[in-house]
């Protein structure tokens, strides 16, 4: 396949003389150069891989022409020194792929064309992941998100353990971390940003074992509830055992835990259930349950 | 194919280095003329009244020809307030001058001129962008540079900024320890908890990784941006110093020169024990007599004593560790692997603590100066080249705790150290005053719930507030935290809806 090229320039001396170089220069390409922008009018835009703009093409017109020009996949701006104050930011704000200052050194835009042209030829400014299912799934969770808890955005349950909640975090972030949107439109890479920003703040609370709790007891309270209130400051819990409200249990617990460590998993067990009798719902205790439990059998 | 190239730079506090991915393998870019033509000094030095500039090694080698005029170990006051204490020590340990400039910013008197610290980086910079070039044949513009873990957000903001000013395209700051894992190759289907120890030339880090399925998590961090190889160099000096004033029962006046003596002869004597086990050290003509005739300064340090002169300073940094552990809610046996980066690693004396402290031996198998850049290309190459499920993700957190002065001597925790990037809090603000034209708030960052144990870092203003009665405005106010660990704001009047204008005014940057 051609790669096809339009040179867009007022000057008609320079636009030979460029037409000429690209040319003999860059392989395998079709140059369409012209000094009107009515021209572009009459080509397939989308066909083209890349427009080179004077920024010279009379005061202001290539701004016109700019939303003719962004048809074309990728454009080269090139600056007058003495023309309309522009630098690199402006141009990549007006979406140019690339941007040079006249007297422009030809190897340097020799290299930028081969390595537009390249990326073009192998459909790398499109990253493989955004493709139309991706746009689809990434904007439906965008806009769901408000509507989730922290357990629903995670996808797990209220008894899902530490491990699980690690593993749906990664994924997420995995599939949404704004480094992998570079190079897409920005509609998507700012989607990208807020959902790994919640998802952030989803595992913030849901990895700390206080806050975890906190959330926990204001859902069943309240289950429309969809956010934490980080105006409660929460130390984080080295002694998971305080997580225990009624003083006994925690007696018997941490008698549990005394009866763990010498491997006495039978009265650990008897322990553990007498705290869970006379404190309900505590995740802790639960899990601790659990584990003696899976001991004995082991 | 072409692959589009990024720049991987460790802009560190003694020397920089540069690392580009090619053909899918980092490598360290060459700097001829610089150590070992790769390593370059991060020293600048002005001659003839600044007209002329050297950057690297031919710098650091004037740096006893013209001491005031040659400016090294910038990292340490990028960033900071003039009236950042810290900032005060330095200013006096530099033979060059340190002033006070706009905003409470930190500027180096050149010849009369005023040179922010974004500049000297810059220039250092800039260096290194013109050797890839050189190298490749063509410019790359795009670059990672790294910081350390510890930097806060005026330390990470005026960084970005000495990357801009040298005409790179930053595309993300990331912290030293994170790179220097990547590097290491962590996270290729490995499982592992990893602990970065990070001992460079000006800064200590301590980063407590998770690394599973190429997903990078940083569990903890911690570090002093005070720590490093140039302690080392000092306590040496004022060991020598003292030596000599005991033995020779005289009293010792340095001036810039002499002080630039001594310390490149702590340098070496630092450098040399890491291989022998003592070492001679001569310095001529150092020792004021009476007569007028200097003495020579002679004497022997092994290793021994070595050991005694830097504990107190390797002590420090295990303090710090103990910490990061902690922070990361773990106990030390669970860490699968201890990487060791940065020249201070080197030392003996610091392998040996380290495999006590964390009772297995670490890693040090790629060139502990080189891996923070390579590790930066790598990050650099997947973030404009792989756009595939594979590609590695960093996840890091912010180093300090941020947040808002309120009444008294309160300030009030936005978002806790730690907490993973990019992340946000809202909160919610009033008018005191009736018909208030503006609101300002104070942003500290720090480990301490009062404004004095915290680092006032700048204010955030609310400009052309609605007219209102006091405490009748609601302005919600969000704060983030970028990937880069940088603080942006916007705020919302939450009655109308409408935006509200902010400016937020960083202290020490202009």
């Amino acid at each position: 396949m051609k790669n096809k090229i339009i040179i867009l320039m007022r000057d008609e001396k320079y636009l030979d003389s460029l037409e000429k170089f690209v040319t003999s220069k860059v392989s395998d390409c079709d140059v369409f150069a012209t000094g009107d922008t009515k021209d572009l009018s009459k080509l397939d835009l989308s066909k083209y891989a890349l427009v080179i703009v004077s920024s010279l093409l009379k005061e202001g017109v290539w701004l016109k022409a700019l939303p003719i020009i962004r048809k074309v996949q990728n454009f080269i701006l090139l600056a007058l020194k003495d023309g309309p104050e522009l630098n690199e930011a402006i141009a990549r704000k007006y979406g140019a792929t690339g941007f040079l200052k006249l007297p422009i050194n030809s190897e340097k835009l020799l290299f930028m064309i081969n390595d537009i042209l390249d990326n073009v030829r192998n459909g790398a400014n499109i990253p493989k992941i955004i493709t139309k299912n991706f746009v689809e799934k990434i904007t439906a969770f965008f806009k769901n998100m408000d509507n989730l808890n922290y357990y629903q955005l995670f996808e797990v349950s209220l008894e899902s353990s530490k491990e699980e909640i690690k593993k749906s975090y990664i994924k997420l972030a995995r599939t949404y971390h704004p480094d992998k949107f570079r190079n897409v439109p920005s509609e998507i890479s700012k989607m990208a940003y807020e959902i790994t920003k919640r998802v952030n703040e989803a595992y913030s609370v849901l990895s700390h074992p206080n806050r975890r709790l906190i959330f926990d007891r204001m859902l069943k309270e309240n289950p429309t509830m969809a956010r934490f209130d980080f105006r409660m400051k929460v130390a984080y819990n080295h002694n998971p055992e305080d997580t225990i409200q009624n003083p006994q249990a925690r007696r018997f617990a941490l008698l549990a835990k005394k009866a763990i460590n010498s491997g006495d998993h039978k009265s650990a067990l008897t322990q553990l259930k007498m705290a869970a009798t006379m404190e309900k719902d505590n995740r802790y205790l639960e899990q601790m349950i659990e584990e003696a439990k899976k001991a004995l059998e082991g | 194919m072409t692959t589009k190239y990024v720049l991987g730079i460790d802009l560190g506090t003694s020397t920089t280095t540069v690392s580009i991915v090619k053909d899918g393998l980092a490598q360290v870019i060459p700097i001829l003329g610089e150590e070992e033509e790769k390593i370059m000094p991060s020293v600048v030095s002005f001659l003839n009244e600044g007209k002329n500039v050297l950057v690297g090694k031919r710098a650091k080698d004037n740096r006893h020809n013209d001491p005031v005029n040659t400016i090294y170990s910038i990292k340490r006051i990028i960033g900071r307030k003039y009236s950042d204490p810290e900032t005060l020590k330095y200013a006096n340990k530099f033979p060059y001058k340190v002033v006070g400039g706009k905003n409470d910013s930190v500027e180096i008197d050149i010849y009369g001129k005023r040179i922010t610290p974004q500049v000297i980086s810059s220039l250092v910079l800039k260096k290194a962008k013109k050797a890839a070039a050189d190298y490749l044949g063509f410019e790359v513009n795009d670059a990672v540079i790294t910081v350390p873990a510890n930097y806060n957000e005026p330390q990470r903001r005026a960084t970005q900024e000495a990357g801009r000013l040298a005409g790179l395209n930053v595309l993300r700051i990331i912290n030293e320890p994170t790179a220097a894992a990547l590097a290491y190759g962590f996270g290729n289907n490995l499982n592992e908890k990893v602990a970065v120890f990070d001992f460079g030339g000006g800064t200590f880090d301590i980063t407590i990784l998770e690394v599973r399925d190429n997903f990078f998590e940083v569990l903890s961090t911690d570090g002093d941006s005070f720590l490093g190889g140039d302690d080392i160099d000092a306590a040496l000096v004022q060991f020598m110093i003292v030596d000599i004033e005991t033995n020779f029962t005289v009293e010792m006046q340095i001036n810039s020169e002499m002080q630039s003596i001594l310390l490149s002869e702590a340098e070496r004597i630092k450098i040399s024990l890491s291989t022998e086990n003592k070492i001679r050290v001569l310095i001529k003509g150092l020792i004021p007599n009476n007569d007028g005739e200097n003495q020579d300064y002679e004497r022997t340090i092994d290793r021994e004593l070595f050991k005694e002169i830097i504990s107190p300073i390797i002590r420090r940094a295990f303090n710090i560790c103990t910490n990061a552990i902690e922070n990361a809610h773990m106990g030390v046996e669970e860490l699968d692997a201890v990487v060791l980066v940065g020249g201070s690693t080197k030392i003996p004396y610091v392998q040996e603590r380290v495999i006590e402290f964390f009772k297995q031996q670490p890693f040090y198998g790629i060139e502990t100066v080189l891996v923070i850049s390579m590790g930066a290309s790598i990050l650099g190459n997947t973030l404009v080249n792989a756009f595939d499920e594979e590609a590695p993700v960093l996840m890091d957190v912010i180093p300090q705790s941020l947040g808002v002065g309120t009444v008294g001597d309160y300030v009030e925790i936005l978002v806790e150290k730690n907490e993973p990037l990019p992340i946000e809090r809202t909160s919610v603000f009033t008018n005191a005053m009736d018909n208030q034209d503006t609101v300002k708030i104070a942003i500290f960052q720090g480990e301490g719930q009062s404004k004095i144990e915290s680092h006032l870092m700048g204010e955030l203003f609310l400009n052309d507030l609605r007219k209102a009665q006091r405490g009748e405005l609601k302005i919600e106010v969000k704060f983030e935290i970028d990937t880069n660990g940088v603080l942006n704001a916007s705020a919302v009047d939450l009655e109308t809806g409408r935006v509200q204008k902010l400016s937020l005014n960083i202290h020490g940057l202009e």
